[in-house]
């Protein structure tokens, strides 16, 4: 099962024909610990957060990772393929504070390096970040509550829910459905695939650039993602849509935009 | 007195406990846009989790009562369904949770283990209603896991006790075998931890078993849980379940043109 964790940050990182791709500094990791990490590619989205392309799947067996911890200096995680790091949503347990900028990719096994040319692979490493997480005691009551994001353009702000205002919320799904509660309709699945949100507590963004996609379970795609009772302040939360100027049909006649539709998020709260 | 030889029995993380199964019909119209969970069985029950089961998308498994099938997953988008679930107390407990994370399919490979319920529901008050648009009729199996007593609680071991696997060949594609005329008298008054089923024909295929197992027991009753379901790799356990075998039965209910499967039924027991 994997693990609770309170922190996450996703980030771009730029491709190129080298042998080795080095991880610049990313200071929301310093001193934290690191639970688990996700290498997405173009099989989850198409477009990363900074507007790049991503990488094509077909390579994540021939890429390795290196991290090197914190404290020892050492290479403790050392050549492994990516797929391991998250193999059909078992997620690899590092438990490890990590120097983000001495780790690095090993490219040297892709066969074409025009497939990782002008690309980017999406890295999100997980953590625990203690100025948002709370106590989670399972045994607790939970219950169930939702709140409805409608795309507004690039970048569109949560709105306040009172309802969920202060509550811990232990786990974020996304359903697929094409009627909101509300009415509104809900976007298709495969518009899900290029939207990142990010989630604030005092000012302090603890969920960065978080791939929406990954919070359905479509088909059993991608587990639960176990949250440690995170609050959010939801007028500072955003979603950051980097497609939404794309036009397209869903009923074969009507060009639309993803301006207009919603994305439903369930939460699950610890009482 | 010396304990028994333990068998370890190779299983992942435990998932659920079921102590008692309910099966409500679900059916959703344009002319019946809410299904209560009014079924007496569950009144003053505590409830432990929903889950609705619907064939993939192609007719594979009947219900277990009308031999029709249940409507297709692909659809359910359309539907747009979620629950509203108030405790007994009247606070709510779910508010428009949507159903799609509580599906399960015959061939996925994990139940989404989604909606935790744990308390005392008001079933007067407590419903699941759809904000698509349809033309068509949806039915589909509900299943609410419910308590008449706590949980044992020593259900949660990786450990099995014994284990006992009997061969059932259906001779028809809809058919009731009793466990009595399967397995005999070896499993009278034993306590059932863990129900596996594997079929015995192409193990290294993801042949699935299109049929039910109808349990009674002692104070326990699983109503017709799907058999795909007990095919996962991960185990379900049962609550001190001691099955009644004159009342029980393997209820085959195989659609279309799909095989008469062999399978292995698996049972781990104290």
């Amino acid at each position: 099962m994997n693990k609770l964790f309170s922190g996450a940050i996703c980030i771009e990182l730029a491709l190129k024909p080298a042998a080795k791709v080095y991880f610049s500094e990313i200071p929301q990791l310093i001193g934290k610990r690191v639970k688990h990490i996700d290498f997405l590619t173009s099989g989850d989205c198409t477009i990363g957060p900074e507007g790049n392309p991503v990488m094509t799947y077909l390579n994540k067996n021939n890429i390795t990772a290196t991290f090197v911890e914190s404290y020892t200096k050492k290479e403790l995680i050392k050549n492994v393929p990516l797929s391991v790091f998250n193999n059909n949503s078992n997620r690899l347990y590092l438990n490890k504070v990590l120097e983000i900028q001495s780790s690095y990719l090993d490219l040297s096994g892709v066969p074409d390096k025009s497939t990782i040319t002008n690309t980017s692979l999406i890295v999100i490493f997980y953590y625990d970040e203690p100025r948002v997480w709370n106590f989670v005691d399972t045994h607790d009551l939970t219950s169930f509550d939702n709140f409805e994001l409608k795309i507004a353009g690039r970048k569109t702000f949560l709105s306040t829910q009172l309802n969920l205002k202060d509550k811990k919320i232990t786990s974020l799904t996304v359903p697929f459905v094409f009627a909101m509660p509300s009415g509104n309709s809900g976007l298709n699945y495969t518009r899900l695939k290029n939207k990142y949100i990010t989630l604030v507590k005092n000012n302090h963004e603890y969920i960065k650039d978080f791939p929406v996609v990954l919070f359905t379970q479509i088909y059993n795609q991608y587990s639960k993602l176990r949250l440690q009772g995170i609050t959010i302040d939801f007028e500072n939360s955003y979603l950051i849509d980097v497609d939404y100027a794309d036009t397209y049909t869903i009923d074969g006649i009507n060009q639309i935009t993803d301006i207009g539709q919603s994305i439903l998020f369930n939460a699950q709260i610890n009482k | 007195m010396k304990k028994p030889a333990v068998l370890s029995f190779q299983s992942k993380n435990i998932y659920m406990i079921i102590q008692n199964l309910c099966l409500i019909k679900a059916e959703l119209s344009p002319d019946n846009r809410r299904v209560y969970l009014k079924n007496e069985i569950l009144r003053d029950k505590k409830i432990n989790r929903i889950q609705i089961f619907t064939p993939a998308n192609n007719a594979t498994i009947l219900d277990p009562d009308t031999n029709l099938s249940p409507s297709f997953i692909s659809s359910f988008s359309d539907l747009s369904a979620y629950f509203n679930i108030v405790s007994s107390t009247g606070t709510v407990i779910a508010k428009d949770k949507p159903f799609d994370n509580v599906l399960y399919r015959p061939g996925d490979k994990t139940l989404l283990h989604e909606f935790e319920i744990n308390q005392l529901i008001d079933i007067d008050q407590s419903y699941l209603t759809y904000n698509g648009t349809i033309t068509l009729t949806y039915d589909f199996l509900m299943y609410i896991h419910y308590q008449t007593e706590n949980l044992t609680g020593d259900n949660n071991e990786n450990e099995a006790s014994n284990i006992l696997s009997i061969n059932c060949v259906p001779t028809s594609k809809i058919q009731d075998i009793p466990l009595r005329n399967l397995i005999g008298t070896q499993l009278d008054d034993k306590k059932i931890k863990i129900i596996k089923i594997k079929p015995i024909t192409n193990p290294l295929q993801n042949d699935q078993i299109y049929g039910y197992l109808d349990l009674n027991g002692n104070t326990r009753k699983i109503n017709n849980i799907p058999c795909p379901m007990l095919q996962l790799d991960e185990d379900i356990y049962f609550d001190n379940l001691i099955i009644d075998m004159d009342h029980s039965y393997y209820r085959s209910r195989i659609a279309g043109l799909n095989l008469i499967i062999a399978f292995k039924l698996i049972f781990i027991y104290e």
